[in-house]
């Protein structure tokens, strides 16, 4: 049925909520454009110089006139390393290639030389583990200084740092995903390796070049005094080494290459059917500004999202009259059937059981599962401990962990306590996960952990005898409440790569089509659950 | 990446704008909506360009497209840069196989034209023209004829033209 | 009796001979380089016989291998067309000697009108005006003086030379000397004969040419006239029959002029007497070509002959098939050649494939290219003529105007839209031709390249399977989400 939306577009709040929202996208926008184009001039010259392009211009040819790109991650690493590496220094998303879906990693020289930060070995590995579990080939735009030798400890040695790209490459080409490298500058030491494990390489003459240890580092080692050129140049590579295949007269030459081998690739099969009838929403996506509430505490129907981001606002609920916390159903995104679980306040015994019984549903139908988080937490207190919410709650989890489908997330508004669990947070493997602006996360929300944390120092200070006064005791609230809340914003949370990036929620529909239409490349996992808690 | 035609050596460059619900295309800076009507003879063409129709014939040779539109003539050349060729090759001609120089045809400071044959060599009973991949000017040429080389050895460069 | 015809050409006139050649149920043969194994002559003729050589041209040139093939495919003719072997006397004798019958004069007047001071002689010897000249008889100081005593500008030209081949124009005495100098070392390049001859320069002369027919015996008729003032540095572009604006008095002269020529000469074979005419009327031999003409399918057009079929008779035997008084000219016929050349590059030849190829329907086509046949640098640039004929000279260009623009020719850079400014233009269709035409109007012929239209730009995208494949490959939830960037 077509969701009728109660909404009243002509309503004070409606206004309010509507202005407030614009500005939080503007924010955001502003941000973004800022990561995106903020550049020492010193750096630009020195491109211009090189006769390169912008990395963002690189995409641009790459990708098929007219057609998306899904960015992933623009604002990763805002807030590490004092403003240094805006979106961690490189460029990662989905775009189209000679009529393929591709993943795109591109290395932005423009800071730091492309230098890799702890966060950007996390950006790429992140985008290469969505490659690998959505079967997407990678097209890698080269042109990285290596790792950052200051933030080494925390580029080098660990389980998921710059040994996992290369570990996720190797992956892919068992996988028989293929990889394309396109050497625009330098791939030095360890980044030398990725076109060195890439299926196919395209060197630009001139200004490419491939080598384990660059001329100043020879130079430290063995004296030798070599250019770049010489020691891992275009002609170098693809008529001797044999390490990179093709060579390229320019950046347009190279994307001119690149394109003609993707276009050499099998189109992919689809795991996943999608009408071809597609509707729009009935309903205005923009509208969703006039929904989300100003203030994080404030609940919202989340049927009046899922009516502005599923076609026709068609949505079939499932079990409408029990555990009525969680909205659950089915609907088509870009035509492509989802199952949908929306929060539509806290969880608790019943709707906890529906939400892992809708689950099986879709993994029982092969549908897609989409969260649509705004939640609080499970319900506490002593009746519902009786009737067992960690157990119902356990089973939640359980289902949606071991569920074989793909799974996608929206972080809609809060995400607060063991409910980003249930509702498949980032722990949880889903093929990807989306914030809007807006959204809070963390273990509680911002008030509860104020006076949680305010109640730890003052016995703290009451161990040594201290006795604060109402003020100083306000004071010690304030600082405590400012520190947690600067980390549950979108902003840190996207930093960090809690997430594949915060989205304006108008865009909620396209990024979510694009992801669903990734996820159908990869065939879905054998079926399955763990031992369910009865 | 933008569609490349050359009439009379000038660029014109088609940025795709939109395929749904039809193609729309942008010409120095305008913008078209461009939908092709079925036409019995494959090499008739039968457009609706912004909801007037255009009628004539188009011809796809090797490298140019010719196309007949009211009475006019036009000529479009398809730029030809792919890999399959790098336009300007590398500077070294190296050695495929080793083998001997049987005669050498140009000298060092010659300037020489694309396919141009530069050396003529020998390998394994079989004799081999190489050929100037690219126009340029010959820096070096590195063996004399009767000369032996091994396989990789750089046989000719070519002076590296400045940027 | 004539039964069968050996071509000894190619292209639309090969294929011109060889239709009549079959209407009239003789048997045709083609001979054929390798470059023409493709060729529309090959394909219609009864048999096709292949000539080698390294240089196409030259195969055509080959008496030898020509008359060899004639041998074997037990002709008992030869149909030399125009150019090639076509005025060629040792050729004419060859064939005669080899027991053939050649289409065309004997080799006496072949010899004798292929050498331009010999034909002007004879020429001013039967009455027929000549510009005045004086010829290098082996004295420089006296053909000095001689040449400047016809006043100036005039012209040196190569004795044994045509097509403006080694042409000077001088305009004063004082460049007189050098321009002989210059002439004759470039006669002796391009001809293998230094001699050259100068000669009074009509300044923007009409050319007018007569379609003569002669039987050998002393009998001859003139199918009236043809204006052939549309060139090109001395190639006809346009021909049309009979000339327009042309006084009765004039044109009576100068086929009269035509007629005791030929006549004098005894001379068989159809043949053309080509006249420059000046503004004050003043009219001027300049050459006899003794053979059928690029042209000639005007004359047929008006005067309602097939002068192949007239040749074949004459060479068989058989005389005239009318006598003067039975020749009627009735309406008007233009013909333009359509050309692999590219007019707004200053002509520059063209090579390519004929890949879409459509001939006007309501117009007389003579091709030598059929679609998908590939036009090379080897031969001639002339693909084509395409004649119109109406009952007045505007209804035939009318007619032309409507056939160029239906005429299709893609693959092939060709001069049909030029053609088409020409038969379009006021001074043309008024009739005020002279060969300085191109020339003059070339402003209005040729002007500056526009852009190209946007539709011929879309054309030629959704003709380009790369660019459809940029369109149409896209998946088609990413093509209905368009540009977009999160």
């Amino acid at each position: 049925m077509i969701l009728r939306s109660a909404i009243s577009t002509a309503s004070e709040e409606f206004r309010l909520r509507y202005r407030h929202n614009e500005a939080v996208v503007a924010d955001f926008r502003r941000r973004q454009d800022e990561a995106r184009t903020v550049r020492s001039e010193q750096a630009l010259a020195r491109l211009a110089s090189q006769r390169k392009m912008r990395p963002r211009e690189r995409i641009d040819l790459l990708l098929d006139p007219g057609t998306p790109f899904l960015e992933l991650s623009s604002l990763a690493a805002n807030g590490a390393y004092d403003g240094e590496a805006p979106g961690a220094s490189c460029i990662t998303g989905i775009g189209i290639v000679s009529g393929r879906e591709v993943m795109i990693h591109a290395d932005d020289p423009t800071v730091k030389g492309g230098a890799w930060y702890p966060l950007t070995v996390k950006k790429i590995v992140r985008a290469l583990d969505i490659a690998i579990e959505n079967r997407l080939p990678v097209v890698h735009l080269c042109d990285s200084a290596g790792g950052q030798l200051y933030h080494q400890s925390q580029v080098f040695p660990d389980k998921q740092m710059a040994g996992r790209i290369f570990r996720n490459q190797s992956i892919l080409s068992k996988l028989g995903v293929k990889q394309l490298a396109i050497v625009f500058g330098h791939c030095t030491a360890g980044g030398a390796y990725i076109p060195g494990l890439s299926d196919y390489s395209v060197i630009v003459r001139g200004t490419g070049a491939v080598f384990l240890g660059g001329p100043p580092l020879v130079k430290a080692a063995t004296g030798q005094v070599i250019s770049a050129d010489a020691l891992g140049g275009c002609d170098l590579h693809t008529q001797v080494s044999g390490t990179c295949d093709y060579p390229a007269d320019d950046e347009p030459h190279a994307i001119t290459i690149a394109r003609e081998v993707v276009a050499q690739w099998q189109q992919p099969t689809k795991f996943l059917s999608r009408e071809t009838e597609v509707e729009a929403p009935a309903y205005d996506p923009r509208e969703l500004y006039g929904i989300i509430p100003r203030d994080i505490k404030n609940a919202f129907d989340m049927r009046e999202v899922i009516a502005r981001i599923v076609d026709g606002s068609r949505f079939h609920e499932y079990k409408p009259a029990w555990g009525t916390t969680l909205i659950c159903g089915f609907a088509h995104l870009w035509g492509y059937r989802i199952g949908i679980l929306a929060n539509n306040g806290i969880l608790f015994n019943d709707t906890a059981k529906k939400g892992g019984h809708f689950i099986e549903l879709c993994n029982q139908n092969e549908t897609p599962i989409l969260f649509l988080q705004n939640i609080t937490g499970y319900m506490i207190g002593e009746e519902y401990e009786t009737a067992g919410i960690t157990k119902d709650g356990a089973k939640m989890i359980m289902a949606q962990a071991c569920s074989h489908v793909p799974k996608f997330t929206v972080m809609c508004h809060a995400s607060f306590g063991a409910g980003n669990y249930g509702m498949c947070g980032r722990a949880f493997d889903g093929r990807f996960l989306f914030t809007w602006p807006n959204h809070q996360i963390g273990v509680m929300g911002g008030e509860q952990a104020a006076n949680t944390l305010a109640e730890v120092k003052l016995q703290q200070l009451k161990r040594r005898g201290v006795t604060a006064t109402p003020e100083e005791l306000g004071a010690i609230r304030e600082e405590a409440l400012a520190a947690y809340l600067d980390q549950i914003t979108a902003y840190h949370s996207t930093s960090e790569l809690w997430d594949d990036g915060i989205i304006d929620p108008v865009d909620t529909r396209n990024a979510l089509g694009i992801a669903i239409s990734a996820s159908a490349n990869a065939p879905l996992g054998a079926p399955g659950n763990g031992v369910f808690r009865f | 990446m933008p569609t490349t035609l050359l009439h009379d050596d000038t660029p014109i460059l088609v940025d795709i704008v939109a395929r749904v619900p039809e193609l729309a295309v942008e010409i120095d800076g305008v913008q078209h909506r461009v939908a092709a009507r079925s036409s019995a003879d494959p090499r008739a063409f039968s457009l609706l360009i912004d909801g007037a129709a255009h009628e004539g014939w188009v011809y796809r040779g090797a490298t140019e497209i010719h196309v007949r539109h009211a009475g006019r003539t036009t000529i479009f050349a398809v730029p030809q840069r792919s890999a399959a060729g790098s336009a300007r090759a590398g500077n070294d001609i190296r050695a495929d196989m080793p083998g001997v120089v049987v005669s050498v045809h140009c000298a060092a400071g010659q300037a020489v034209g694309a396919g141009e044959t530069l050396l003529t060599v020998e390998s394994m009973k079989l004799q081999a023209a190489l050929s100037a991949p690219r126009d340029a000017v010959v820096d070096r040429v590195h063996v004399v004829a009767d000369e032996a080389f091994e396989r990789g050895a750089v046989l000719l460069s070519f002076r590296i033209e400045a940027e | 009796m004539i039964a069968s015809v050996l071509v000894a050409n190619r292209g639309e006139i090969a294929c011109r001979i060889l239709r009549t050649v079959r209407r009239l149920g003789m048997r045709g043969i083609a001979v054929y380089h390798f470059a023409d194994r493709n060729a529309p002559h090959v394909a219609m003729a009864d048999e096709a016989l292949e000539l080698t050589g390294s240089v196409p041209t030259a195969a055509y040139l080959d008496q030898a291998q020509i008359i060899q093939a004639c041998l074997r495919a037990g002709v008992d003719s030869v149909h030399p067309g125009y150019g090639f072997l076509a005025e060629n006397a040792a050729f004419a004798e060859a064939v005669a000697a080899a027991g053939l019958v050649f289409v065309g004069p004997d080799a006496d007047t072949i010899r004798l009108m292929g050498d331009k001071i010999a034909s002007r002689n004879f020429a001013r010897a039967q009455n027929v005006p000549v510009a005045p000249s004086a010829t290098d008889e082996g004295d420089p100081t006296a053909f000095l003086r001689q040449a400047a005593a016809i006043g100036f500008p005039l012209l040196i030209k190569a004795s044994a030379g045509g097509g403006g081949k080694g042409m000077k124009i001088v305009r004063s005495a004082d460049e007189l000397q050098e321009n002989i100098r210059v002439a004759a070392s470039e006669a002796l390049r391009y001809f293998g004969d230094g001699r050259v001859y100068a000669e009074k320069l009509v300044e923007a002369p009409r050319h007018i040419e007569v379609q003569v027919l002669g039987d050998g015996e002393g009998s001859v008729i003139h199918l009236h006239e043809r204006e052939c003032s549309i060139q090109r540095r001395h190639q006809k572009v346009i021909e049309e029959a009979p000339a327009p604006r042309l006084p009765p008095s004039v044109k009576n002269a100068i086929c009269d002029a035509a007629v005791r020529l030929a006549t004098a000469a005894r001379y068989r074979n159809a043949g053309t007497i080509e006249f420059i005419l000046g503004a004050d009327g003043a009219f001027y031999f300049l050459e006899m070509n003794t053979r059928l003409q690029v042209e000639h399918p005007v004359t047929e057009e008006i005067v309602g002959l097939d002068l192949v079929e007239e040749q074949l008779r004459i060479a068989d035997g058989k005389g005239l098939s009318r006598r003067q008084d039975e020749i009627r000219i009735s309406g008007h016929s233009i013909e333009v050649r359509i050309c692999a050349e590219q007019p707004e590059r200053d002509f520059r030849p063209a090579t390519g494939v004929c890949g879409v190829l459509r001939w006007p329907a309501d117009a007389r086509v003579e091709a030598g290219v059929a679609e998908g046949q590939e036009v090379t640098a080897a031969f001639d640039s002339m693909l084509a003529k395409i004649i119109t004929t109406g009952s007045t000279r505007l209804e035939a260009a009318d007619r032309m105007k409507h056939a160029l623009d239906e005429f299709v020719l893609l693959g092939v850079p060709n001069n049909a839209d030029y053609l088409a400014r020409i038969v379009a233009h006021e001074a043309f269709r008024e009739g005020r031709l002279d060969t300085n035409f191109l020339v003059e109007h070339s402003a209005d012929l040729l002007p500056a390249q526009r852009a190209p239209e946007p539709a011929a730009i879309l054309a030629a995208l959704m003709a380009d399977a790369g660019f459809r494949r940029v369109v149409d490959d896209v998946p088609a939830l990413h093509a209905a989400i368009g540009r977009w960037r999160n």
